[in-house]
């Protein structure tokens, strides 16, 4: 194979339009196949043929229908995805999978990810307008564009309006929070 | 069909003050909703309708149709400043709301596309009130075959139409939906299926807390993710309608509203597509397409009047076949459903007066909605600036509350984080959620059809291909299969080819 040497990706730029999307086609493809297979198993261990129904009043028969349709339709795409990976990548350069992520902006999507995960977690634990009020002030300060001080008073106005909002919403529309 | 009753339900709602001012305040919200670049209609409903759970019925439905009209025309006072559309439907009145923005005649397109909105949003409801009865007297012939076909239709509609370019990926996105529905206790023998021992799972998961999670969630997580600073353009001074410079558009309204009707009936298919194809057809049609992009009227009046009409035409099948136009329409149809209002064919015999609540409502809102547009136009924009790091937390927090008020369970909070993530992966492998969404809606229509259409026969399946309903369904929808593939653009162009050639024929 002919050694293709590795340029580094512009920073807002996007990344060339078919470098790495049959082999993201084809790894999601292979994730919804995964997804049919699982379905299909946990619906042959329900029987066809019982006292209290036959064959095509299954309860699993409708499962099985829409696995093969699924199943069938991600396979081809996973059979295309996987034709053009193998046809482009002796042109293609080679992918950097850390740069990708981080224009993409991995990072921070993880890392929101677990503020809201504990967030969620505390739900029930703690009182919700102050769990809520601490996310505000944690994502918005976090995640800040300008200086600290700035994005502290705009993430304190913003849980002043959540609080009375809450507030609003539980008077208006008598809602339960969690 | 039974119109006294439609008018009296329309009566009562409209004598009601408490309704009205629920009317109103889903319309202000929707605005707010529909004007903040990245939370779409859809969200706006789901989270509405969370809410409203313990409001009655027609309150409920009050403040989620509202907000349904309130963010469709919101969504293009950011297209015009920003240069971002508020919500996908509005991407279309960028192209010539911006640059007038830029000309500095931001207030006359405001003014504008509020009256064309306005009057979109009124034709495609003249149609509601018109067809609804009509189609629900049809929808009473159809039987258990038909709706499974028309179940089954809708996905994979949507799905062709969704993914325009890869109608797969549409289709794939419509069988997920179908399959994650099965999840819970099946419909005819309660029989638990797929819950993985979890109790919380024996229901299956709830429709609210999947919708917010598909199309909240992904808009939260998305907005912290990219850095964007929004800069806006232009100043806005007072905001006029502009009905006399609009009505000498009147043949674009015209055409433009028949558009967003026709593609609003269609199901899974919503504003978006009836925007550009009113925007495109305007374009086709005009005697100035040069302009189009640089700031045209007639560009900004045709994109804005299709996708507001589409309204209208995505609440009938709703309504009468209980198979939603849209996404937004999806959500309204889950609203209906859980405050017991039944929608499909029985529901205009049996509950006529709703029908009327239905048209009742979606007049004042239209009406609610243009004078709030024109309301506190300068402090609206304001919160245009609302950083965005502080504004998804917000809207997060809201989320969790809409996931959470209907059924009061932390599980269902879960589920929406988790169905989040399935957005958030689906949006990156490029499937449309839209078909995901109508897939897990009408999965319980589809399966208990097919099984129910099954027992009565006692498993043949001929009357699914020989009842003349079921076959034109049939038919319908393999065409709708093949026909983007590479087979029926050669049936297409054959046919085309031979009904030039008759016609050539015929006039010699």
């Amino acid at each position: 194979m002919d050694s293709v040497e590795y340029r580094p990706l512009e920073e807002g730029k996007p990344p060339p339009k078919d470098s790495g999307a049959d082999l993201k086609d084809f790894l999601g493809a292979l994730l919804l196949i995964t997804v049919s297979v699982v379905f299909a198993v946990a619906a042959l261990r329900i029987p066809f043929q019982t006292s209290y129904w036959v064959w095509y009043t299954s309860p699993s028969i409708f499962t099985l229908a829409m696995v093969v349709c699924l199943g069938g339709c991600s396979l081809f795409v996973a059979w295309r995805a996987l034709r053009g990976w193998l046809r482009k990548r002796h042109e293609a350069q080679p992918i950097c999978w850390r740069e990708r992520f981080r224009l993409w902006g991995m990072g921070r999507f993880l890392a929101s990810m677990a503020i809201l995960l504990v967030y969620i977690l505390l739900l029930g634990k703690v009182p919700f307008l102050a769990a809520s009020v601490g996310l505000i002030l944690t994502l918005g300060t976090i995640f800040r564009e300008g200086r600290f001080w700035d994005a502290l008073r705009s993430a304190m106005i913003a849980s002043a309006v959540i609080v009375v909002l809450a507030y609003a919403i539980k008077n208006i529309f008598g809602t339960l929070f969690p | 069909m039974d119109v006294s009753s439609i008018l009296g339900g329309m009566w009562r709602l409209l004598l009601d003050p408490v309704t009205v001012l629920y009317v109103i305040i889903g319309s202000q919200a929707g605005l707010l909703f529909g004007m903040m670049p990245g939370l779409t209609t859809t969200t706006a409903l789901s989270l509405l309708t969370g809410l409203t759970f313990s409001l009655a019925p027609e309150k409920a439905i009050a403040v989620v149709l509202g907000a349904y009209v309130g963010s469709v025309t919101g969504g293009s006072r950011s297209a015009i400043l920003i240069n971002i559309p508020g919500t996908p439907a509005q991407a279309a009145v960028c192209l010539d709301g911006y640059p007038l923005a830029l000309q500095g005649r931001a207030a006359q397109a405001i003014g504008l596309s509020v009256t064309a909105s306005t009057l979109g949003t009124l034709i495609g409801f003249i149609s509601l009130a018109l067809f609804t009865p009509l189609l629900g007297a049809i929808a009473l012939r159809f039987g258990t075959w038909e709706f499974f076909w028309l179940a089954v239709f809708g996905v994979v509609v949507a799905g062709t139409l969704c993914a325009p370019n890869d109608p797969i990926k549409g289709w794939i996105a419509g069988f997920l939906g179908l399959l994650i529905n099965v999840v819970g206790d099946d419909g005819i023998h309660a029989v638990p299926r797929f819950t993985f021992n979890l109790v919380q799972l024996s229901g299956g998961f709830s429709l609210i807390p999947v919708l917010i999670g598909a199309y909240g969630v992904p808009e939260v997580l998305n907005a912290i993710r990219k850095r964007e600073k929004i800069v806006i353009q232009t100043r806005v001074d007072r905001v006029v309608p502009r009905f006399r410079e609009v009505l000498k558009h009147r043949w674009i309204i015209l055409r433009s509203s028949i558009i967003g009707i026709i593609i609003g009936i269609i199901p899974g298919v919503g504003s978006d597509t009836a925007s550009w194809l009113s925007y495109f057809t305007a374009k086709r049609g005009s005697k100035n397409p040069e302009l189009f992009g640089k700031g045209s009227i007639e560009g900004l009046i045709a994109a804005e009047t299709g996708d507001n009409a589409c309204i209208g035409g995505d609440i009938i099948p709703t309504i009468t076949l209980a198979v939603p136009g849209s996404a937004p329409a999806a959500v309204l149809l889950a609203a209906l459903t859980i405050h017991n209002l039944r929608p499909g064919p029985m529901l205009v015999s049996e509950q006529p007066h709703v029908v009327g609540w239905i048209i009742a409502i979606s007049m004042l809102s239209t009406i609610a909605v243009f004078f709030l547009s024109l309301l506190w136009v300068r402090q609206m924009v304001r919160l245009l600036l609302i950083p965005r790091n502080v504004l998804m937390p917000a809207v997060f927090i809201i989320c969790v509350t809409g996931a959470y008020a209907l059924s009061g369970r932390l599980f269902d909070i879960y589920v929406m984080l988790g169905f989040g993530l399935v957005g958030v992966l689906l949006q990156e492998l490029e499937y449309p959620i839209a078909p995901f969404v109508l897939g897990f809606i009408l999965g319980p229509m589809a399966e208990d059809n097919v099984r129910r259409a099954l027992i009565i026969t006692e498993g043949d399946p001929g009357p699914f291909f020989t009842r003349p309903i079921s076959l034109i369904l049939f038919g319908l929808l393999v065409l709708s299969v093949i026909g983007p593939t590479s087979i029926g653009r050669g049936i297409k162009s054959g046919v085309m080819a031979f009904l030039r050639r008759s016609i050539r024929f015929l006039t010699r």
